[in-house]
Order: C-alpha cells, then structure tokens, then sequence
C-alpha cells in the first residue's frame, strides 16, 4: 500500500465520516420521516448529494480526467438484496452511513449492528451463503444487450440526459427552504453539498490508486472482516477509507459533544444482529449498499444501483409498514376519541 | 457514563443530547477548515496521477526523431515500396519470425537476427528510431529486438502516419555492417528458461493473448490482459486506465512479469507498454504459448484475471 493511499483513504473517510455525523445523514431514517411524518429534509439532503457527484463525475469523465467503473446489472441480485438490505437497515435502525455513525457517536446497537453486516457480508462472499449469491448473480445482464447505465440502456448520450435531470432536481431543490433536521446538525443543503464533494473527491482519489470507484462500504468491510477471519486480503483506499470514516464521525462526536456510550436493551440488540447480518447478505448479493449504489452508483446512473436502490425503499417500506405504521394505525384506532 | 439507547430504530428521531456539549466545540470549524483543504489537496493530487503521462516513456517512446538517428521502416514491403521516411531503412518485423509447424511465429536464430542487422547496415551503438503502422505491432517487434540486441531503439509516436506527406519511395544505399551484437538474455528468454523462471516464482506470468484463448488454457497463476490494453488508434493507453488494471492484475513497478502470446508482436506491445510504465524487469518469452505447452508448463482453464479483461473493455478505449 503506497502512502498516498494511506493519506487519501483516510482523509476522504475523515471528512465523510464527519459529514455523515454532522448531517445525520442516514437513508433509512430519512425515508422512515417521509412515511411517518412527511418530513423530506434527509432525502433532500442525499439527493443533493448524488446530485452533486452526479454532475461532478460527469464533468470530470467528460473531460477524460476520471476513469469510472459502473456497477454491473445482477437483476435478480439487485432485487433480492436491495430487499433484504431494506428490511434489514429497517431492523437495524439504520442504513451502512447511518450505522457508521452513530458507531462514532457511541451507539452499541449500531456497533453490533456493523459487526453483523460484516460478518453477513463475509459469510455470503465466501461461506455458506456464496450459492445464494452466485445463483442469483448468474443471471447477469450484459452490458452489451442492456445498458449498464441509463444512458445506455435509453440509447442517449450522457450529456443529454444529466443536463435535464441536474436542472429538475435542482429545481425541486431550490424551491426547498433552508431546513436543518430536527436532531440538529448542519442543514440539509450543507450536508448535502458536502458529502457530494467527499464523493467526488472519493471518485478522483480512489481511481488515482487504481481502485475506480467512489465511495462504498461493502466491499471494505468484507476486505476488514475476512482479514480478521484469517484469509488476509490486502488492504486498500476502501479499508483507509472505512478506518477514517468511523474516526472522523468518532471526532465530529467528540467536538459536538454528542458521543455518548450508550447500550439498548436486549431486544433492540438482538433487532440491531439479525438486522445487521440482513443487511450484509443483501449488500453483497447486490453488489453494495446504499453508499456503494444509492449514494456512488447513482451518481453514474448505474442501473443495478437503481433497481437495487428502488428495491432498498421497497424493503424498507415494507418492514416500516409491520414495525412503525401498522402499529400507529392500531393504536390511532383503538384509541379514544 | 451508560444510558438506554434513545434513537436508532425508534420511529421519531430525537434531538441530541445537550448535557455534556461541548467540551471541544471551538475546535470544530478548524477541524472543518482542515478536512476541506486537506479533501482538496488529495483532490488535486489525483487529479494530477490520473492524468500524468508514463513514467519511462522516454525509454521506449520518440515523438521527434533526433539528429544522426536511423529511422527503420518496420511494415511491410508493399507499404514500405509506396513511401517510406526519407532514408528510412526497411527491416519487416515478420522477417524476424520463423514459423515451425503448428507452434506459429517465434523468434528466428540470433544469427538469423544479426544477419539481418548487418544487412541494414546497423551497429551496437547506432541510435535508431522504428516506426510501424497505427497497430504499433510491427515497430513494437523490431525495437524490442534492436533492444535485446544492444541497440538504443524506440519506436516514433503516431508511426507512419506522423511522417505526413513527407514520404520517399527511393530504397536508401546502405553499407552492410559486420559489428557483432550482445544479445540480452534476461529480456527475452526461451520458453525452456521460462519454465526455470517459474518454478522459482521468480516471474508472475502475464498472458496477453485474447480472452477466448485464456479461457481455453492458460499457463498456471498467469493474469491476462489482452493486447487491447497496451495500445490502441496509435497510442499508449490513459495512465490511468493501465494504472487501474495493472492494479486489478497486481503488477507494481517491483514484479518481473514475464509475457507471452501467440504473436511474440503483441508480447512486445506489452513490453513497450509495460516498460514506459515504468515496470523495468520485463521479459518476453520468445515463442508463442504452444511452446510453453510443450516445453510442459502447468496449463489451467481457472481464470487469474477476470477483473482484468472485464476493465479493459470497458475503461480502455470508450
């Protein structure tokens, strides 16, 4: 590993370690306040976010500055574990940046909860559960008879299709007000902006170590957890980058005075291991999470991460509606009036 | 201090705990400032080794041809007969090559080579600048093989067509030399040495032949990247783009990758790439993978480096 892998691993998962604490940016949890109570200040915050990489990946390859790698299109992959990631995160009571977090604010569930996803991601990857993984990745579809990103499969070119989209969400953007969330931190156009930055910034540096792509953390996390495991895998700008994201949502914390140790009671532990461990079977089914697809593959337009991101809300629209809005509504009911 | 977890997973987020804020808040838009210039210094950096051009390129590499240095015309008789640079003397890279049986081109004797060398009148010390068609095969064959062969060889940027209109049909008179020349055997060994070379794990094998012939057998632990990766309209590939599957084969500038193919020209397109990469322990074997094959060499159908091709048909030349 050369130094400047060292360097920029870290400082890129620094800074968005940082961010993600300081925007609370988590996409479970935003999706969860649109259903329950229509608030869209964190959703608003990641579109910004992948609007931002968006436009600066373009550019940037546009001018042959950039080398990109797409996510491939598993169908079937994408679909099963966008499912389960979206009912596990449910469960876990975040997403992989949310777990990342609050892993830095002190949080033991999010704690057990990364631990889990590691260990899923591993045990899909190369244990008991590489079947599941390489049937459902088998029918893969080759970017020669669909596109491997939306440009491709819509037969356009690239520049016509970024241009309208940065201007509509834009637009949907614009016409937001500034908003910060309601657990404090930065507001949303501020944590937007700048994790799209910390992803461009991710794009540029992890290509200039030949690694070609943004930020994500499923495949990190299996590089950290099968080493732990004993099949030593070398270390690479994802491993600095997972070291430095959890230091720098540790620091962020710490500066905030927002760290706290703080351990759930036995059911919400045992909610927090078997979400977890849903949540890093389905990443490495589908070939990443919400960072690696929702937050880095979208901003390339791959379509694997945008069947694996629509599928992602879909599970977790489904376990929200047994856990949170179901029993809202069988409350709201029996309840006097 | 230990406190029941109030938020992940509850259905309304709650606000941040306020009671112990904030010992070190005044450090907070200093530690912002730091990370946003130190993101923006590793930005610029990048953008700077993505972009860069090979490091060694030099060493292979002429985009001008320097004064007293001979030009060698590397295509083929009717190409060279139509226009060549003027004074420009003819040596076909295929001339090089012996065809034995179903083995395919492989190099001919060392005294077949020098025979060739004094026929063009060249000499050790002689600095000679090869150029060839956009495919860069051809050029990419006869400098390696001036190179092995002592001479200070590079091949002239763009071939051919960089000469413009500034063409000759007249063949230059040449005065045979008789200089004897020192071949270079760690550069490009027989298949018997290569054998040696691997059983030491002294070589990581790098097979650049197409990817159906990888599949259908490989030598044993060999990655591949196909000769599309080296060179392509006339020129070396993005730094960054043979960067990126350099790093997916695992080759640094300390592995000694040992080459084959089917043709010993696409083996010498890698050894050129490779070299102005800046990887300075490159050799090639100078038979095709047949020989290997029956020099008995370990052959596998298990891929090394599906990564690998997979990145260079999508990075390489889009």
């Amino acid at each position: 590993m050369t130094t400047f892998t060292l360097i920029s691993g870290l400082i890129v998962g620094l800074a968005f370690g940082y961010a993600l604490q300081r925007g609370r940016f988590c996409t479970n949890t935003g999706f969860r306040d649109i259903l329950l109570s229509g608030d869209s200040t964190l959703f608003r915050a990641w579109a910004l976010a992948v609007l931002v990489q968006l436009v600066g990946v373009t550019l940037l390859h546009a001018m042959g500055a950039l080398p990109i790698t797409v996510p491939p299109l598993w169908l079937g992959a994408n679909v099963v574990g966008g499912l389960a990631f979206g009912v596990g995160m449910v469960l876990a009571g975040g997403c992989s940046s949310g777990t990342c977090y609050r892993v830095g604010e002190g949080l033991a569930g999010s704690l057990l909860a990364l631990i889990a996803f590691g260990l899923g991601v591993v045990v899909t990857d190369h244990g008991i559960l590489l079947p599941l993984e390489r049937g459902l990745r088998a029918a893969t579809v080759s970017d020669t008879r669909i596109g491997a990103t939306l440009p491709e499969f819509l037969h356009l070119p690239t520049w016509v299709l970024v241009p309208p989209l940065a201007l509509v969400t834009g637009a949907w953007l614009w016409r937001s007000g500034v908003t910060r969330y309601r657990s404090g931190g930065w507001p949303w156009q501020v944590s937007g902006t700048a994790l799209g930055l910390v992803g461009v910034a991710g794009w540029l540096s992890s290509a200039a170590t030949g690694r070609d792509f943004g930020l994500s953390m499923t495949g990190p996390l299996r590089t950290w957890f099968a080493s732990l495991l004993g099949t030593p895998s070398a270390l690479d700008w994802g491993s600095l980058l997972i070291a430095g994201l959890l230091a720098g949502s540790f620091l962020s914390a710490l500066i905030h005075g927002e760290l706290r140790w703080r351990v759930p009671k036995g059911q919400r532990l045992l909610q927090s291991l078997v979400g977890g461990s849903l949540m890093g079977v389905g990443a490495q089914v589908a070939g990443g999470c919400t960072i690696g697809h929702s937050l880095t593959g979208l901003s390339v337009l791959s379509l694997g991460s945008i069947v694996t991101t629509a599928f992602i809300l879909f599970g977790a629209w489904g376990a929200g509606y047994f856990m949170f809005i179901r029993p809202m509504r069988r409350a709201m009911h029996g309840a006097p009036s | 201090m230990t406190v029941a977890e109030p938020q992940a997973g509850s259905a309304t987020p709650q606000p941040r705990p306020t009671r112990n804020r904030p010992r070190f808040r005044q450090w907070g838009f200093g530690l912002e400032a730091v990370l946003a210039a130190a993101l923006l210094a590793v930005s610029a950096v990048s953008v700077w080794r993505l972009n860069r051009g090979f490091p060694n390129v030099d060493a292979v590499l002429v985009s001008d041809v320097p004064a007293g240095a001979v030009l060698v015309d590397a295509r083929g008789p009717l190409a060279y007969r139509r226009g060549h640079a003027p004074g420009a003397r003819h040596l076909y890279a295929r001339n090089l090559l012996t065809f034995r049986g179903a083995i395919g081109g492989q190099l001919a004797p060392h005294d077949e080579i020098v025979a060739a060398l004094h026929r063009i009148g060249l000499h050790p010390h002689d600095t000679v600048v090869v150029y060839g068609d956009g495919s860069g095969l051809d050029a990419a064959l006869v400098t390696l093989v001036l190179q092995v062969n002592g001479v200070n060889a590079r091949v002239l940027r763009g071939g051919a067509s960089s000469l413009g209109a500034n063409r000759s049909s007249d063949v230059p008179r040449v005065t045979p030399s008789s200089a004897s020349f020192t071949r270079n055997a760690r550069l490009l060994v027989t298949a018997k040495d290569s054998l040696s070379h691997i059983a030491e794990n002294a070589v990581a094998p790098l097979d650049v032949r197409s990817d159906s012939a990888y599949e259908k057998g490989h030598v044993a632990n060999a990655v591949q990247m196909p000769p599309s990766a080296f060179w392509g309209a006339g020129r070396l590939p993005r730094y960054a783009d043979f960067n990126a599957m350099l790093a997916a084969a695992r080759l640094t500038g300390d592995t000694h990758p040992l080459v084959y193919s089917d043709d010993l020209r696409s083996a010498a397109l890698a050894w050129l790439a490779l070299t102005a990469y800046g990887i300075s322990h490159v050799h090639v074997v100078s038979a095709p993978f047949a020989s290997l094959e029956q020099a008995g060499a370990s052959v596998t159908t298990t891929a090394a480096s599906a990564a690998v091709s997979r990145r260079s048909q999508s990075l390489c030349w889009k």
